[in-house]
């Protein structure tokens, strides 16, 4: 190497704390793996970082990104890239690391050996480096098998999953399973859970999802849901875009609501298919709407529990979809992605 | 500055009461100091230059010496190389009494300096060199892996850091004996 070399180590604490800050987010990652020492050094410089994100699909990727909208991704290569992923024991072949910011698409800059460390290793030296407010996992059901002690001990304290279905896969018992793991895993812990075409079993059905104590809920696809289960929902945003429910369904959801179950919900969103004979005064029977405005597109009206807090429930017709949108007052704008 | 003010008293009585008031102000004669390093060669630099340097600001505005005085007391930097002050001198002279840019490109270039560079501007408080230097020092790993940046910033492996801890113990442990020992023939 021909390269200058220059004794970092020797700078005075100060200075060397000056240069670290002024390293980008790889060069900061990439000195973490220099030594143990420079790793505690970094991890004690507690920069905060906004997002990370796990990707456990074909690869596992991990994500890093800032306010600012800097985006740095490792992709860490498996030897069996197109096989399933069952431990997180293997060790990649190499890492591709990623480049740029998340509003333009980034680009591969840099590719890293794998540090002699396992799949496992590389997600808890990854998200230990700094300081960060909101770590998320993304799993693609039928892409890994992993167990619930795995997760657990692999992955650090989630503020969010989103299971999604791999194309082509998810109605076998093994992905059912691993749904479930996941879900065992993750549901105590996190805020946000994003459903997305995954296969629920009776052990572990939407009515048990909605129990936990989350704040956001979105499903989307097909499920099977019921209307005991919206009944007992325990979260505070919830979203289903699947139309499962029937305009009946949700006034008698809305008509418990106003008697005061779901308390804890402040947005919910859902879809009714609009079919010939369905009828909008389904929706409004007993609800005693107040501050009707009607088109003949939109529909828009609020109603009121029994502690006087009010919900404003709003309606577009789509067509052949029919979204209920329901929001109590002062309620602030929900980002539903995890 | 006292010389420097000193040199606005003398030259305000002396100005034409008729003159117009864009010309009122009175060209105030630049005043200087004069610094040398270890090998004890004496760099003249002004007052405006030396600003850049808190330490030496700090100095100045304390000491109040005259322009003689100044040239018979130069302020000396045992700990810093001459060619080293001679960059920060230049680079001092270059910025005087402009705002300092975001890229500065008159950065010394020899990065072999660089180390010995960021100590001496750390000493002399020179905030907006620090910071290019220390700017300087990072963009060294710019992109580089782990092993690179090892290489570059001369960062021992863990094992080597084992081995050394290792060693210092025992060192440690023999430094120790010694001295109970000697504390025991003392003591007969």
């Amino acid at each position: 190497m021909t390269e200058v070399r220059f004794p970092f180590l020797s700078l005075p604490n100060d200075l060397g704390v000056k240069v670290m800050k002024t390293m980008s987010l790889y060069e900061q990652t990439a000195f973490s793996f220099a030594s143990k020492k420079s790793h505690s050094k970094i991890k004690s410089l507690r920069i905060p970082i906004a997002k990370v994100m796990i990707m456990m699909k074909g690869v596992v990727e991990i994500g890093f990104n800032t306010k600012e909208l800097e985006t740095v991704r490792f992709q860490l290569k498996s030897q069996e890239s197109d096989g399933i992923m069952t431990s997180l024991h293997d060790i990649p072949v190499n890492l591709d690391v990623y480049m740029g910011f998340l509003t333009f698409p980034i680009s591969r800059a840099f590719t890293m050996s794998n540090q002699g460390m396992s799949l496992g290793k590389w997600i808890q030296h990854l998200c230990s480096i700094f300081q960060c407010e909101d770590y998320g996992a993304v799993f693609e059901i039928g892409m890994s098998h992993l167990d619930m002690q795995t997760l657990r001990n692999m992955f650090p304290k989630l503020g969010s999953i989103r299971l999604t279905r791999f194309f082509g896969e998810g109605g076998n018992e093994l992905c059912i399973l691993n749904t479930q793991n996941i879900l065992r895993a993750f549901l105590p812990v996190v805020e946000k859970v994003q459903l997305i075409s995954v296969p629920l079993h009776e052990n572990l059905t939407f009515q048990h999802i909605g129990l936990a104590n989350l704040k956001v809920l979105y499903l989307s696809g097909r499920f099977n849901l019921k209307l005991d289960g919206l009944l007992s929902l325990n979260v505070e945003h919830c979203r289903i875009d699947t139309d499962q429910f029937t305009l009946r369904d949700l006034n008698r959801f809305f008509k418990l609501w106003m008697k005061g179950s779901n308390r804890k919900l402040k947005l919910f969103s859902a879809l009714v298919k609009w079919e010939d004979n369905s009828d909008w005064n389904i929706l409004l029977k007993g609800l005693k709407a107040e501050g009707f405005a009607e088109d003949a597109e939109v529909k828009d009206f609020t109603i009121q529990n029994s502690s006087g807090v009010i919900a404003r429930i709003r309606s577009r017709n789509m067509g052949t979809y029919f979204p209920v949108n329901f929001a109590i007052s002062n309620f602030k704008k929900e980002t539903w992605t995890v | 500055m006292s010389s420097t003010e000193q040199g606005t008293s003398s030259a305000a009585p002396a100005e034409p009461t008729t003159a117009p008031e864009s010309a009122a102000a009175p060209e105030v004669p630049e005043s200087f100091y004069y610094v040398h390093g270890k090998d004890k060669v004496v760099h003249k630099v002004s007052a405006g230059a030396l600003q850049h340097s808190a330490l030496i600001h700090g100095m100045i505005s304390n000491l109040g010496y005259t322009e003689e005085q100044a040239k018979a007391n130069p302020f000396p930097f045992e700990n810093i190389d001459g060619d080293i002050l001679q960059m920060v001198v230049d680079w001092c002279n270059q910025h005087k009494g402009k705002p300092t840019p975001p890229e500065d490109t008159n950065l010394p270039k020899q990065k072999e300096k660089l180390f010995d560079l960021v100590l001496a501007v750390n000493y002399l408080e020179i905030k907006e060199l620090l910071t290019y230097c220390c700017k300087q020092v990072a963009m060294m790993v710019k992109g580089k892996s782990p092993e690179e940046i090892r290489e570059i910033w001369m960062i021992p492996t863990d094992a080597e850091d084992e081995a050394a801890e290792k060693e210092a113990k025992k060192r440690a442990g023999k430094e120790a004996a010694g001295e109970t020992a000697a504390a025991a023939g003392d003591a007969k």
